[in-house]
């Protein structure tokens, strides 16, 4: 009888153990460690993007809107949940293009849920006038995350041969208004680049082309959702994306993308992609080959 | 040979069929294949399990039609015209949300439901619709009149089917809508709707709960700050609404989401207080169980008829007709039976979620109910005396061990639903828990005491809120704090697989822990220790 139980308790201790193994096998690796991932979240008529890096480094550029002082947070309701989706618990580097609402909305509540590392600004923060800066500051300091500002020249080598570039902005740029001094980045990995753009408009473009920035790219993350005072045509040319991503809101009351935008880079031959219509935009690259994938499956407008 | 306690296997094998139809209609096929060969095997060899397995796997086969059938969407569902401008005339069928704050100075959003019965796409062109309308109505102005559970209105706006998940790891919201029954969603402005009449076909009892709940939920906003009056009204009847979202975070951080929700733990305190309060009025044990059986159904109600609440509804009402036939109670039954009536009166019911963590942490509950039983055997033995002092330590010990022991059972029941729905998982959960549990019981017996004198005089209720915002704001503060504490949840998402993995390990440890203590020899080892 005692063997029997013995034997009971044996059985149970291996099936037991090689349970939790395959659990703690799959809690604790990363499903597509082998690549880059950058996604473009539909946060509405906002901006939000998160790229991962090999080693599991992890990057936001903006946060998506916040209406109605407090609700419908899209830091909340959609880029908090795609982290935990994808088993972040920590956000390495939080990048804030620029201090509008439809891009920094997200950040308190973020920062709030995720220790940062670091929060990189454009320096327009300190002297604008909006009631969501002081939570994040707030947080920021909760959360012991350094803060600094992005300037032009400025490089954050990742891992693996990703290389995050500030572009945008530059010290003369700061008089300008807040879409005009956004940060503009540029990430290399292996044979393939992204821009994200932010709200970068006409002046930003062309003190881009004039100050003769490596702007090639096959990934555009389409300036300020695609409206018709960005993405001028010396720009596009000098781009020439493979894949425009258009990040704005279902039903917008501005109209964005602008159809005059969509046509010039449709005539690159770019693919287009809007957050709008097809929802999240990932894009997988392991430095050779690129491919897209988009949170739904066909348009649905 | 009959099988012991035919309602678990019943209900096992309903819930299996309707899992079995919702992975693949060729499983239900399989089992129907099964079902017959078992039946000639039942003929032949005359052996009686053969018939039973028949049987069960009959049941199975029965839940799988009755979610086929139910998932399907009618044909003349008002759904089928979305998307598109449409004046539908409908009549109200739940409670109006958005109004809990009457402080509150900025215009209200609401939310209702409409159960559709007639549309009209273009001027003198009607037809005779059904199905319900996830309805959100916006007022130009404070204080305008709003409609009412009951109310037959006329509404134009645009009709919309609900988005399925735009983002990864987001809601899929069409799903979450279908499984209420819902396939459609409209925005309508307050100039765009008009009531027709007022209180069609409402049924009185649940405009008498819906009232109750307005006034309960709108009254601590008189006396406490928005944030604790919606924590308030969270626990007593799982409004959610108010609380900012900070806060919400912080209760899902800390594993401690379920206090503001409606969930067995407020049917149980509820049916205790009610035991309690009308046998202090000296009614007859016969009498008081009748009373408490109404007030839990009275308060299923208020609470929106959650599985949850309902799940603990039902299995308080067979103990409590237990305690009325005094029969003893029987825990997997009550369970099998709260599991049976829900997914009968609506199989879409196993794949809510409120239904998947109630029955998961009730399940976890009665397995390891020994365990709990002998930690209370222990403390009462270690205080044995019968002097003040002794009875107050033996109390105070008892309610926190058992509140932890209870947490950790539940938890250990919950945390792999959290993990595959939420990917999150939170290491703070026992020591946010063991210390906010305790707390709930006093907010909710001292929270329905001063609605009640807040409905006498408006001031007698003012000394009881002050206590209960005390309470309240070192509630607060304790899920804050454990929700800073480095490492307070950890982000992973659980698979199915996990998550069968993880039930696989609780029953495996649940039977042979009871297999050990079931033996007498053992039985004194846990005493001992």
């Amino acid at each position: 009888m005692v063997r029997i139980r013995h034997r009971i308790g044996f059985i149970w201790l291996i099936v037991t153990l090689i349970l939790l193994v395959f659990m703690g096998r799959q809690m604790f690796s990363r499903r597509d460690a082998r690549e880059l991932r950058v996604t473009f979240l539909d946060v509405g008529q906002g901006d939000s993007c998160v790229i991962e890096s090999l080693s599991g480094k992890v990057i936001v550029i903006d946060a998506g809107n916040i209406i109605d002082e407090g609700s419908d947070d899209q830091g909340r309701r959609v880029v908090a949940p795609y982290l935990r989706s994808r088993g972040i618990n920590a956000i390495d580097i939080l990048i804030l293009t620029h201090p509008d609402t439809d891009h920094i909305g997200g950040a308190a509540s973020l920062i709030h849920e995720f220790p940062v590392g670091l929060l990189l600004e454009n320096g327009q923060f300190g002297k604008t006038e909006s009631a969501l800066i002081a939570p994040i500051f707030r947080e920021a300091k909760r959360r012991n995350a350094a803060i600094r500002i992005a300037r032009r020249g400025q490089k954050i080598i990742l891992d693996d041969g990703a290389i995050l570039t500030v572009l945008a902005p530059t010290d003369a740029m700061m008089s300008g208004t807040t879409n005009e001094a956004s940060i503009v980045l540029r990430l290399d990995y292996g044979r393939h680049s992204f821009l994200f753009t932010g709200d970068a408009g006409e002046p930003e473009e062309t003190e881009l082309l004039t100050a003769r920035q490596n702007l090639a790219c096959d990934v555009l993350k389409v300036g300020h959702h695609g409206s018709r005072f960005s993405t001028i045509p010396a720009f596009a040319n000098a781009v020439k994306p493979r894949h425009a991503v258009f990040s704005c809101g279902k039903y917008n009351v501005y109209g964005h993308p602008n159809p005059d935008v969509m046509n010039r880079l449709k005539s690159m031959n770019a693919t287009i992609y809007r957050t709008d219509t097809q929802g999240a935009i990932t894009f997988h690259s392991d430095g050779v080959t690129l491919r897209a994938e988009t949170a739904l499956s066909s348009p649905n407008r | 040979m009959k099988p012991k306690r035919l309602l678990i296997w019943t209900a096992l094998a309903y819930a299996l069929g309707i899992a079995a139809m919702a992975v693949s209609p060729i499983l239900v096929v399989i089992v129907a294949a099964f079902c017959v060969t078992s039946f000639v095997l039942n003929r032949i060899t005359k052996r009686e399990q053969w018939g039973w397995i028949a049987l069960f796997c009959l049941i199975g086969i029965f839940g799988g039609l009755v979610f086929h059938s139910r998932s399907q969407v009618p044909k003349n569902d008002v759904s089928h015209l979305a998307p598109q401008l449409v004046t539908i005339y409908g009549t109200v069928a739940s409670d109006v949300e958005g109004l809990e704050n009457p402080q509150d100075k900025s215009i209200p959003k609401l939310k209702l439901i409409l159960n559709a019965e007639t549309v009209e796409t273009e001027p003198g062109r009607t037809a005779s619709v059904t199905g319900k309308i996830a309805l959100r109505l916006s007022l130009s102005q404070l204080h305008e009149p709003v409609p009412s559970y009951g109310d037959r209105v006329k509404i134009r706006g645009r009709l919309e089917l609900p988005d399925p998940p735009r983002n990864p790891g987001g809601m899929d919201y069409r799903a979450y809508l279908a499984q209420r029954g819902f396939h459609s969603l409209m925005s309508v402005r307050r100039e765009n709707w008009q009531l027709i009449e007022s209180y069609n076909l409402s049924n009185p009892i649940t405009r008498f709960a819906y009232a109750l709940r307005d006034y309960i939920q709108s009254t601590p906003y008189n006396y406490l700050t928005p944030e604790r009056a919606a924590t308030l009204n969270g626990i007593l009847i799982g409004t959610r609404n108010d609380l900012p979202g900070r806060l919400r975070d912080d209760f899902q951080r800390t594993g401690t989401a379920h206090i503001r929700a409606a969930s067995g733990m407020n049917v149980v305190l509820v049916g205790i207080f009610s035991l309690w309060f009308f046998r202090l009025f000296r009614l007859t044990f016969r009498y008081a169980p009748h009373l408490t059986l109404g007030t839990i159904l009275l308060y299923t109600l208020m609470a929106n008829a959650q599985p949850s609440i309902v799940r603990a509804a039902i299995m308080g009402s067979v103990l409590l007709i237990g305690m009325i036939i005094e029969r003893e109670p029987d825990y997997p039954i009550a369970i099998a039976l709260g599991a049976l009536s829900l997914l009968l009166y609506d199989p879409r019911n196993l794949f809510d979620i409120g239904f998947q963590l109630s029955f998961a942490a009730v399940i976890v509950l009665v397995l390891f109910a020994p365990c709990i039983q002998s930690v209370t055997l222990q403390i009462r033995q270690r205080f044995k005396g019968k002097s003040f002092g002794t009875r107050v330590q033996r109390g105070i010990t008892e309610v926190v061990t058992v509140t932890l022991v209870v947490t950790f059972f539940a938890q250990l029941g919950t945390a792999p639903l959290i993990a595959c729905y939420f990917s999150t998982f939170s290491l703070v959960g026992l020591f946010a828990n063991g210390i906010v549990v305790p707390m709930v019981g006093f907010l909710m017996a001292t929270g329905f005491i001063a609605v009640a004198l807040a409905a006498i005089r408006p001031f007698l209720a003012v000394p009881i809120y002050l206590v209960i915002g005390i309470i309240l704001s070192f509630l607060l503060a304790v899920i804050e704090f454990a929700s800073d504490l480095p490492y307070s949840s950890l982000n992973f998402p659980l698979s199915l697989f996990g998550v069968c993995a993880w039930y696989a390990i609780v029953l495996l440890t649940a039977f042979r822990w009871r297999r050990r203590t079931q033996s007498p020899s053992h039985f004194e080892d846990v005493q001992i220790w």
